[in-house]
């Protein structure tokens, strides 16, 4: 069966200043999936998965050239409302940035600057935020309690209910558990396999075994170039390009 | 993850070793009812279906491992399992061997009353059944006593031996069907003998502790810094 194709990259390049980033990516992230983009430094699995939803248009020098295509609709046409976007296509970061407001609040925040003042549909959506992020038993009681307050694992996964709570398609993950100790990040990879159910999920990470773990399809990306896509079980058994086999086998990197 | 994927991962070898105790089974009733068709499905329909567990199984492992890194017990139960996968495909074969052999005999007049045979498949079986139930339960009590058990099976292949080695020397007519039946019985033999290696297996899980090819008071090699 062909799985439905969410997001398609074309031919895409991207540049700071002089230096080419991104080497004609071509790729296609198939729904409710996870695909995970691991490389070593350098590689431009950040740049690229902060293309999805243009936050490398906050940077003065960036360029892009090619085609980003969500649901057939290129991301980078002039008509496209960022807002929206950014909606649709949500993001968590690598270090937790919880706002310094109580944990309803964060998760409220998206809501409420839609216009939405409704307290019990802001309290019904707080709560099922909070539960899909697996953070609700913990927090019921202390809801008005600063999110800062949380430990680590914890406020990432506040910002996951607060990604949630816009009810977004695509869920792009920038190197979420770089911050977090062994347990948090086990709960998180737990978190990102249960949410794959309902979202689309891209995962940075430097961590091979972690795209191992969580992913159903990885793409390996080396110097701008993507070197190799497929299912994260072939790639990881037989990858088919030999700097794939050399990166995973820690040859270098 | 890792935890769901292990228990696929035993829910799928016990399926196969399901189908292997229905095979052997199979061709041992085969034999002892003159049923052609059972020995034939055998051959023809249970055994490809056991070589696509073979190639599953070792495919389930070698993406387990290389995507989820298990280790200590979960490393013990993969490595164990890649293992008894291999047994249970030998198991096959001999199913097949015995499935062969007793589509030769049964179209012959019968040798001898082949008592042996049925009881030293019943004591197979059992051993058989016994070693996976060992799996299931983690039980390596139940593991070691199937070990002691092989005895049982040699005694009765010996006797068989001895028998169809006199048949041979008696009846030169009988020689073919000699042959057959002391094939049946080695095959039985070996999967009396890949039963217990199964639950040298299971208590490598279960305790961490490698018991082949140990006699019961070997003590092994001291551990490095205990004692001093």
């Amino acid at each position: 069966m062909e799985q439905e194709i969410i997001i398609q990259i074309k031919g895409a390049n991207s540049f700071y200043g002089p230096k080419q980033i991104l080497r004609n990516v071509t790729l296609n992230i198939p729904v409710k999936t996870v695909t995970a983009l691991m490389g070593p430094s350098g590689c431009g699995k950040s740049t690229l998965i902060r293309c999805f939803n243009r936050m490398n248009d906050l940077i003065s020098n960036f360029r892009f050239e090619g085609k980003i295509l969500y649901k057939g609709i290129d991301l980078y046409a002039k008509d496209v409302d960022i807002t929206d976007l950014r909606r649709e296509i949500g993001m968590v970061f690598q270090k937790p940035n919880p706002f310094p407001k109580s944990i309803y609040e964060n998760v409220a925040y998206g809501v409420r600057i839609q216009g939405i003042t409704d307290r019990e549909f802001i309290d019904g959506v707080v709560e099922e935020s909070l539960k899909k992020a697996a953070l609700w038993e913990e927090v019921k009681d202390r809801l008005y309690e600063s999110a800062l307050s949380l430990s680590g694992g914890q406020q990432q996964r506040i910002c996951i209910a607060r990604a949630l709570a816009v009810k977004p398609q695509v869920i792009l993950f920038d190197e979420p558990c770089s911050a977090l100790d062994p347990i948090a990040t086990a709960k998180i990879e737990e978190l990102i396999t249960e949410l794959k159910e309902n979202y689309t999920i891209i995962v940075v990470t430097h961590n091979t075994a972690q795209a191992a773990r969580v992913s159903n399809y990885t793409a390996f990306l080396y110097l701008g170039d993507l070197i190799e896509v497929g299912p994260t079980s072939r790639l990881f058994t037989v990858p088919q390009d030999k700097r794939t086999e050399e990166y995973l086998t820690g040859k270098f990197g | 993850m890792l935890t769901e994927k292990m228990a696929e991962l035993k829910h799928r070898l016990i399926e196969s070793a399901t189908l292997v105790e229905y095979m052997i089974g199979k061709s041992v009733k085969g034999l002892l009812e003159k049923d052609e068709k059972l020995l034939k499905e055998v051959i023809e329909q249970d055994e490809p279906k056991a070589n696509n567990f073979d190639r599953e199984l070792d495919e389930l492992c070698t993406v387990l491992i290389a995507q989820f890194e298990p280790v200590a017990k979960d490393l013990r139960t993969v490595l164990m399992i890649l293992k008894m996968n291999k047994d249970l495909e030998r198991m096959a074969d001999h199913a097949v061997n015995i499935s062969e052999s007793g589509l030769f005999l049964i179209a012959r007049p019968q040798l001898n009353p082949l008592e042996d045979i049925r009881g030293m498949a019943k004591a197979t079986s059992s051993m058989l059944r016994n070693s996976i139930d060992a799996f299931i339960h983690e039980d390596a009590r139940l593991a070691r006593d199937v070990c002691e058990h092989d005895n049982i099976v040699d005694e009765i292949g010996e006797r068989i031996l001895a028998e169809t080695t006199s048949f041979i020397r008696g009846e030169h007519d009988g020689v073919k069907r000699s042959l057959n039946l002391m094939r049946i019985a080695h095959n039985l033999e070996r999967i009396a003998d890949i039963s217990t290696n199964i639950c040298e297996e299971v208590i490598y899980i279960v305790e961490g502790k490698d018991i082949k090819h140990h006699k019961p008071e070997d003590p092994g090699e001291p551990e490095p810094g205990k004692g001093i």
